[in-house]
């Protein structure tokens, strides 16, 4: 049996091609390819060399269309018996390749080559080709004449055709030769014997049978090499006599040999053209071969030597010949019989070589598991000779049956070509791509192939091999491996590691299995946003943008792991997270583990991990980024059993989604106890240049600042340029919750900071008030006792965050403006972790009002002034000379309203909580000064624990200077006093300047507390104020239109100065009685028009705190003088004089009053009148009068 | 006479969803590869003869050393499903050394039939 059998074999001459000398295996086999390509040589071009020295018995050559095969045979190969039977079985020529330099003795090459040449008795051509011979050697006379072919250095093309010559040399001697044997033949009265025909003694009758068979043997012999020389014609008449003669003579074997060679010679006439009748014929012909064949079994001889070899060979032959995918029935059925014969087939290796023979066939069918399933028939013979070149070569033969088990290495896949690739649409992996992957559920079969192959390369000493069987067979059926079994294959991973180089990489994964499990999102420290150039608020750009308000694609973080795209910078250190599972019950030492990076961009680190048994673990990998572009990071290379392996995410992905749908065993992940991971796609990963980074440090500690309610504090916070690029751009903003407790950001330090170099830093003062804490914190916080609940708010995230946008220059430096995309942008989150106690507490407020008359004796030092000043320095003074709790006695209180405040300390500390005004919103410069000794003058009010106190806010202040239109409403002013006559004065009007002078006078009032050193704050009571006052806010916020005053006439000659004047008004009682008394009333008008008036003054006697109302006070005296009429310019006093004389020492109280004539709307609307005839009748502070008798 | 019989159930895209030895000889670690292997590979025949013929039970058509595999191929149900209509080539596989026919053929139209009350039900999805 022969591999390669087909049934042109027969017209093909042997030639064995032997190394002579030192050759070494390379160039042997480097000079034997140049051979090789000269495996046809045409009779045409060898008829130069052919000389025909007697009549050629091949009459019938085709000179022209003729050719001669070679078959060389590297190596050589012994003679086989079977020789005489089939000549083409025969070495006809031996050439010898030899490489000069290496044998620089040519005459011993010569006796090397012929005695090599002695082995092969039925050589008829031999030639030595000796290469690349030196001078010396091409010079050498001694090796003339011998059958040594100097091939002189040579480029190749011309050694190609020097090779070619001698091809056509070797061909034609080989055709004279073959005219000799056949004319000897011819005559000569040769014996053909075969290993079937008895060997022993040939008795008579066997002689004489052999001598009738001798001609028809003789002939078939003759049509063989008629076959050689390329003669299909004269080939095909020596059969057809042969075919008589041994059918006459019953010599089935050689008959069959004959009908063979007759189909040859019937194919080669055909040159090579294939039709219907041609391929019917063949079958035919083969049909009766094979049937021959087995007619000559004998049985006999059938222990030692059988025609099965023949008959099978005749069936592959037919198979390879019909070897097409229509005529698939026909080849199943040969090779199936060829298979059933082989079981009987004695010599093993010819068992052998059939089943390669049927597994090549099948796979050319494209029958590939048949194909497999010979392929391991045939390793499992090799596996039976106890020989390592037997193992290597079962180790190949299974190699290739891989691919029909699936169970192929990821090398002889090659470099899959998606390994990095991102999944593009969406990581959607389709349906069917999976089940491919694992279409082949045939876990026994793949389990026992994978068996096989590490038993053979462990036979083999192949290590590499051996691992990566093991490796196979321990990730992919781990679950069907007894934990004995996953120990063996333990032990045979770590047993082949031991032999392999350190280092070594293998392209199969073993374990663990590692699967991405996300990538760490940016910490707000370092998110980067993506600029947009085009505009201010580049950052803007970077939100989903779109008609929509809310797309499902954008759901989520920004920076969500789902998100297909991540951004790493050039030197800043990045973190990947996988997860690794060990489902085996032995321990998994990682030696190391990192990322495979197949951009080349990133420096990985390795990080060694060991997992116990039946084990899952996430970890962290980390590396830097080295160059801007995109990252494919679509694995790990793992370094575990001694051997590295590169372990893809995406197969493990695969693993798990047929997990899912039950087409693979288990997932590795679960059966650890892995958590259920939501499937991590590989995001798009871009590595951007270097960035700006800052640093935020808030000074005093980054925990949480404790604030009391309403407490206001600086806080600083340091910002440092940790980056390599300066930092150009930077926008603070605000966002989160109680936002309104960032009073101010210095952004315009930082600004001015810009740019802010690598390493430099920054300060900026950010001023926070503390919130109020909404009624169910406060509770809450009583309950739980103040530390539990500050924790609690810290936590909440009501805090508000500060967000500062910066980026670097927007194009680096080296590189041309041209560049698309400036590199993007950084935001700092930085949380102000306030956490907000419960402070001094509002109880409640209340409105008071204070009734104290004035003296009228000794109001000498308020006159004075009013007649020196203009009025506005006559308000600020005023304002000045009443101080707020202050009341000068002389002026009385009348009218005085005062806000009381209720405050209590829940809190463990003391507060000292004072009222201030802040007369900000007044345009006066002059007041300013007011303002802060108003601020500072003011009492505190000590608020101890657990205490209430309350604090008087007096509201007279807050008396608009002028009662005029616009404080009730614009018409009246726009219009002047015929606006004044429409009723356009609505209500609604009136109401929202009202409201907002309320809330102006209500901005000015602020509760500020402190408590110890550093804390303090305001208290937010705007909204009890304004309920407090919602009532009388009127009476509060404007003046009367008129305002009345009493004073003594001064005598004729008075023109005293102040000083002497309030010397005068200290000096007492001025009023005597008995005495005409001088007095003046002042009436001031405090509109800006003249108002007429009918003035009243009445003049009681004191009996009661207030004897001008109410019923109770008995009055003994009373005067009224009336009738004074008189008009008042605006915003001016006028003085009308009268005199008194009092009889009775004793106490007075006078009251003016006015009768307004034609009062407009202000005055009507500010004495609530509604009727348009209804006078209005206005009142001043009653004053006292002290009487005193004669002196 | 102890007898060899190997029965499989092979599904769409070559999956094997039933294997079980039905044979009277005692079992085999080896055997029930060897079986399997020659099973595996008889599906490149049957894959080609399934249609070139409307039979549906092939007889004998693999064969390696004794061990003869006859194949009985269901039509292409189409099993309408709520959301999607495929189709269920399913093969019935069997191998065995003897070489009655007749109970070969209906044993195979036996558990073709409990095959099709099986996937008839609505929510069994064989795969």
């Amino acid at each position: 049996m022969e591999p390669d059998a087909s049934i042109e074999t027969s017209s093909m001459i042997r030639v064995a091609v032997i190394p002579i000398s030192d050759v070494t295996p390379l160039l042997f086999r480097e000079y034997a390819a140049m051979l090789l390509r000269h495996h046809t040589v045409s009779l045409n071009s060898i008829s130069s060399f052919y000389t025909e020295h007697q009549k050629s018995p091949f009459a019938h050559q085709p000179w022209e269309s003729g050719s001669l095969r070679f078959k060389f045979i590297l190596g050589g190969s012994p003679p086989s018996p079977w020789e005489d039977f089939q000549s083409n079985r025969k070495i006809l020529a031996v050439i010898g390749i030899c490489h000069c330099p290496s044998a620089p003795d040519l005459r011993s090459v010569v006796d090397q080559f012929t005695a090599a040449c002695k082995t092969y008795s039925s050589s008829l051509v031999q030639r030595c080709f000796a290469f690349c011979p030196g001078d010396s050697q091409l010079e050498d006379g001694s090796v003339k004449g011998s059958n040594l072919i100097l091939f002189p250095p040579a480029d190749r093309q011309t050694q190609e055709f020097h090779m070619q010559t001698m091809v056509q040399d070797i061909a034609a001697s080989l055709l004279m030769e073959f005219e000799k044997w056949v004319l000897q033949a011819e005559s000569g009265g040769t014996v053909f014997k075969t290993p079937l025909d008895s060997q022993a003694s040939l008795s008579s009758e066997e002689v004489i049978k052999a001598k009738k068979r001798r001609l028809g043997r003789a002939q078939k012999t003759i049509g063989d090499y008629c076959l050689l020389a390329g003669s299909p014609v004269d080939a095909n008449a020596h059969y057809s006599t042969s075919l008589e003669l041994t059918r006459l003579t019953a010599d089935f074997f050689w008959y069959a040999g004959a009908m063979e060679g007759s189909v040859c010679a019937l194919l080669m006439d055909r040159m090579g053209q294939k039709d219907p009748v041609l391929e019917d014929e063949v079958k035919y012909r083969y049909n009766s071969v094979i049937l021959h064949y087995r007619k000559s079994f004998i049985q006999d001889n059938a222990q030692r030597v059988s025609p099965l070899s023949f008959e099978l060979e005749a069936t592959l032959k037919l198979a390879r010949f019909l070897c097409r995918r229509e005529l698939a029935n026909d080849v199943v059925e040969l090779l199936t019989a060829t298979a059933d014969g082989a079981t009987s087939l004695i010599d093993a290796s010819d068992k052998l070589v059939v089943y390669v023979e049927i597994a090549r066939l099948f796979g050319e069918l494209g029958y590939h598991r048949k194909a497999a399933f010979f392929s391991r028939q045939v390793a499992q013979l090799y596996l039976q000779q106890d020989k390592k070149f037997a193992a290597i070569s079962a180790m190949q033969v299974l190699a290739m049956t891989t691919k029909a088990y699936r169970v192929q290495s990821r090398a002889s896949i090659g470099p899959s070509n998606d390994a990095g690739q991102t999944h593009a649409d969406g990581g959607k992996v389709h349906h069917h791509s999976i089940v491919s992957l694992f279409e082949s559920q045939w876990s026994t079969l793949q389990m026992v192939v994978l068996r096989e192959i590490l038993l053979s390369a462990v036979r083999a000493g192949d290590p590499l091999a051996a691992w990566s069987a093991a490796a196979r067979l321990l990730r992919s059926y781990y679950p069907l491996i007894t934990p004995a079994g996953q120990n063996g294959l333990f032990n045979a991973l770590v047993n082949s590691a031991e032999k392999l180089p350190l280092g070594t990489r293998c392209s199969d994964p073993a374990l663990p299995f590692v699967r991405l499990h996300s990538f760490p999102l940016h910490s707000s420290q370092m998110d980067i946003v993506k600029r947009n150039p085009a505009r201010e608020d580049w950052w803007a750009g970077a939100a989903p943008s779109g008609p929509f308000i809310y797309t499902p694609f954008s759901k989520g973080e920004p920076n969500n792991s789902n998100k297909q795209e991540l951004t790493w910078v050039v030197g800043e250190p990045v973190q990947v997270l996988v997860e690794l599972a060990n489902p085996c019950g032995f321990e998994v030492m990682v030696e190391s583990i990192y990322l495979s990076v197949h951009s080349g961009n990133l420096d990985a680190f390795p990080v060694s991990v060991s997992l116990p048994p039946n084990s899952s673990k996430v970890i962290t990998l980390s590396g830097i980024p080295t160059k801007e572009g995109l990252v494919l990071v679509p694995g790990c290379i793992v370094h575990c059993f001694g051997v590295i392996t590169e372990h893809f995410f995406k197969e493990v992905d695969s693993l798990l989604i047929g997990a899912t749908q039950g087409l693979v065993l288990s997932d590795p992940f679960r059966s650890c106890g892995a958590a259920k991971l939501k499937h991590a796609h590989l995001p798009s990963i871009t590595v951007v240049p270097p960035l700006p980074l800052l640093v935020s440090h808030i000074a005093g500690g980054d925990g949480s600042v404790m604030l009391y309610e309403g407490e206001i504090r600086d806080v600083w916070i340091s910002l440092a340029n940790a980056g390599t690029v300066p930092v150009e751009q930077a926008h603070i903003s605000l966002s989160g919750k109680n936002q309104d407790s960032v009073v101010t950001v210095a952004s315009e330090t930082l600004r001015s900071a810009l740019p802010l170099k690598p390493g430099a830093e920054v300060t900026i003062r950010v001023t926070l008030k503390a919130w109020q804490l909404s009624k169910t914190d406060s509770d809450a916080a009583a309950s739980k006792g103040m530390p539990g609940s500050s924790v609690r708010q810290a936590k909440d995230g009501s805090s508000p965050l500060l967000l500062i946008h910066y980026a670097g220059p927007l194009t680096t430096p080296g590189e041309p403006e041209t560049v698309s995309a400036p590199p993007p942008g950084r935001r700092l989150v930085i949380p102000l972790n306030i956490c907000v106690l419960q402070g001094l507490s509002f109880v409640k407020a209340r409105l008071l009002s204070m009734e104290i008359p004035a003296r009228i004796g000794e109001a000498c030092s308020m006159q004075a002034q009013l007649e020196r000043g203009n009025t506005e320095q006559v308000n600020s003074s005023e304002r000045q000379a009443d101080r707020l709790v202050k009341i000068d006695p002389n002026r009385g209180s009348w009218g005085l309203r005062l806000l009381e405040l209720e405050l209590y300390n829940p809190t463990d500390v003391v507060f000292e909580a004072g009222v201030s005004l802040d007369m900000e919103n007044t345009n006066n410069q002059e007041n300013l000064s007011d303002n802060i000794s108003a601020e500072y003058g003011e009492p505190k009010t000590r608020i101890d624990r657990d205490y209430t106190a309350r604090v008087l806010i007096p509201l007279e202040n807050f008396k608009l200077p002028v009662l005029d239109g616009s404080f009730l409403g614009n018409s009246s002013q726009n219009n002047g006093t015929s606006g004044s006559r429409n009723n356009s004065f609505s209500e609604k009007n009136i109401k929202a300047e009202l409201n907002a002078s309320i809330k102006n006078l209500i901005s000015k009032i602020k509760v500020r507390w402190q408590s110890g050193r550093n804390s303090s704050g305001e208290l937010d009571i705007k909204d009890a104020i304004q309920a407090a006052l919602q009532a009388s806010v009127m009476d509060v916020l404007l003046p009367d239109p008129l305002t009345f005053g009493f004073r003594l006439a001064k005598t004729s000659s008075d023109d005293i100065n102040v000083d002497s004047d309030v010397t005068s008004c200290e000096s007492g009682d001025s009023i005597i009685a008995h005495e005409m008394t001088a007095m003046e009333v002042l009436v001031r008008n405090n509109t800006k028009e003249a108002i007429r008036i009918n003035l009243s003054i009445a003049c009681k006697d004191v009996a009661g705190e207030n004897c001008m109302e109410g019923d109770k006070a008995t009055v003994l005296w009373e005067g009224v003088l009336r009738g004074i009429s008189m008009e008042v310019p605006p915003l001016e006093e006028v003085k009308h004089a009268f005199s008194l004389y009092f009889l009775i020492p004793g106490e007075y109280t006078m009251l003016a009053a006015a009768m307004i004539y034609d009062a407009n709307e202000v005055l009507r609307a500010r004495a609530r009148s509604d009727a348009l005839d209804e006078p209005i009748f206005c009142r001043g502070p009653p004053y006292h009068v002290r009487v005193s008798g004669t002196r | 006479m102890a007898s060899t019989a190997c029965f499989m159930i092979v599904s769409k895209n070559d999956i094997p969803i039933y294997e079980a030895e039905v044979g009277t000889v005692p079992k085999k670690e080896d055997a029930a590869h060897q079986h399997q292997f020659i099973l595996h590979a008889a599906l490149d025949i049957v894959q080609d003869t399934a249609w070139t013929t409307s039979a549906m039970f092939l007889k004998a058509i693999d064969r390696f050393n004794d061990l003869v595999v006859s194949v009985y191929v269901t039509a292409g149900h189409i099993l309408s499903f709520v959301m999607s209509d495929f189709i269920i080539h399913t093969r019935l596989m069997l191998l065995h050394d003897s070489r009655n026919e007749d109970g070969i053929k209906s044993f195979f139209q036996e558990v073709h039939e409990l095959y099709i009350k099986a996937s008839s039900v609505m929510f069994y999805n064989l795969i």
